[in-house]
C-alpha cells in the first residue's frame, strides 16, 4: 500500500497510457488499446494484451486504439479502458484519490465530461482536467508560474 | 505545440504531424523505391531502430520483411538510414514549419524569452534521430529533449495536483 498515495496524474496519450504516482513515480505504462466483442458490447482485454490483438481479430472482436487524431473517437470505449487502467491502480490505495488526468486539447466538452465521470466512477475522489502542453512543461521541469515564455514541443504517436 | 507564460498558453496549435506520420512516409517510400509493402510494426521499427532526419555520422542498415508488391510473396531487403533521411525529411520539415508558425504569432517577450531559454521536446516522437538538430538549425534556437521525454507528460499531470491554484484548469467533484 502507498504511503503518499493521495495524487495520481494519468497521461491519456494517443500510443501509451501512463500513469504517475507521487512519491511512487511512474506505477503504470500500457498501451491504450482495448479489444472489444462487437456483439455484445463487452471489453475482453485492454493494453499490452489487447494490443497483440491488433490486427489478428476474428469478425466479431475488435481491437482499438479508442484515442485516434488527437480527439477521443470512441469515448464508451475510452471510458472503459480508463475505468480499468483507475482500478489497477487505485485497487493500491486505502483512500479514494485525487487524479489529473492530461487530455489531448482538441476534445470537447461533452468528452471532458465523459472522462470526467469515469474517473469519478473508477473511485476518484475528485477529478481534475490539464491541457497537454501544460503537464509537458510541468514533467519538463519548467517553471510555468513565471511570467516567461516556455516553447514546449510534445510529438506523441497521433496529433495532439 | 504551445507557448506558455503564467500558468496558461498563449499561442498554441495543433501539430498535424506526429509520429504515426513517420511510419506512413516510410511505408510509402519502402513501396516505391523497394515495390514492397511492409506493416505499420516493421515501419515503427525501421523508425525507431534506424530512422534520421538529419545526416548520421555513420551509416546503418536493418534488414526487413515484406511483400513483394511483384511476385506477390515475402522477401527480405536491407534499408540503411541514408534512405530514412530521405523518406521522412518532409514529414519532419512540417514540423519545423509549424514550430516557425507559432513564432511567429509570439508576441515579441516572450520570443525573446523562447531564444534565451531554448525550446523543449517531449513525447515519444522527438526521439526521432536528428529531430532536434534538424529543428535547432532551422529556427536557430537552442532545441532540448526533456529528460525521459516519454514519461513527461505523465510526470507534469501528477505534480499539477501540487499546483492547482496556478493553474488555470477545469475542476469537477
Ligand atoms: N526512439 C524513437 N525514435 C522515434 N520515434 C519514437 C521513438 N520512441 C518512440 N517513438 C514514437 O513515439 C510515438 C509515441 O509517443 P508517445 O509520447 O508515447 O505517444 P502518445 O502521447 O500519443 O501516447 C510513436 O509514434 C512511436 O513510434
Ligand atoms: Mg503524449
Amino acid at each position: 500500500m502507498f504511503k503518499y498515495g493521495q495524487d495520481i496524474g494519468i497521461d491519456l496519450g494517443t500510443a501509451t497510457v501512463i500513469a504517475y504516482v507521487k512519491g511512487k513515480g511512474i506505477v503504470l505504462r500500457e498501451p491504450s488499446v482495448v479489444a472489444v466483442d462487437n456483439n455484445t458490447g463487452d471489453v475482453l482485454a485492454v493494453g499490452k494484451e489487447a494490443r497483440r490483438m491488433l490486427g489478428r481479430t476474428p469478425g466479431n472482436i475488435v481491437a482499438t486504439r479508442p484515442l485516434r487524431e488527437g480527439v477521443i473517437s470512441n469515448y464508451t470505449v475510452t471510458e472503459k479502458m480508463l475505468k480499468y487502467f483507475i482500478n489497477r491502480v487505485c485497487g493500491k490505495f486505502i483512500f479514494s484519490p485525487r487524479i489529473m488526468i492530461c487530455i489531448p486539447s482538441q476534445v470537447t466538452e461533452v468528452e471532458k465530461k465523459a472522462v470526467i465521470d469515469a474517473a469519478s466512477q473508477a473511485g476518484a475522489k475528485k477529478v481534475y482536467l490539464i491541457e497537454e502542453p501544460i503537464a509537458a512543461a510541468i514533467g519538463a521541469g519548467i517553471d510555468i508560474s513565471k511570467a516567461c515564455g516556455n516553447m514546449v514541443v510534445d510529438i506523441g504517436r497521433r496529433n495532439n | 505545440m504551445a507557448v506558455i507564460s503564467l500558468g496558461g498558453s498563449v499561442v498554441s496549435t495543433s501539430l498535424k504531424v506526429a509520429g504515426d506520420k513517420f511510419d506512413e512516409a516510410i511505408i510509402k517510400y519502402i513501396k516505391k523505391k523497394h515495390n514492397i509493402m511492409i506493416g505499420e510494426r516493421t515501419a515503427e521499427d525501421l523508425k525507431i531502430n534506424i530512422g534520421c532526419v538529419y545526416p548520421k555520422i555513420q551509416d546503418m542498415e536493418m534488414d526487413i520483411r515484406g511483400r513483394d508488391l511483384i511476385t506477390g510473396l515475402p522477401k527480405t531487403v536491407t534499408i540503411h538510414s541514408s534512405e530514412m533521411l530521405e523518406a521522412l525529411i518532409e514529414t519532419a520539415m512540417m514540423i519545423v514549419d509549424a514550430v516557425h508558425s507559432v513564432l511567429e504569432r509570439t508576441p515579441p517577450e516572450l520570443a525573446a524569452d523562447i531564444s534565451d531559454k531554448g525550446i523543449y521536446m517531449t513525447g515519444g516522437g522527438c526521439l526521432l534521430d536528428g529531430l532536434d538538430k534538424l529543428l535547432q538549425e532551422k529556427t536557430g534556437i537552442n532545441v532540448m529533449i526533456a529528460q525521459d521525454a516519454v514519461s513527461c507528460v505523465a510526470l507534469g499531470t501528477g505534480k499539477a495536483l501540487d499546483n492547482l491554484d496556478t493553474l488555470d484548469m477545469r475542476k469537477r467533484k
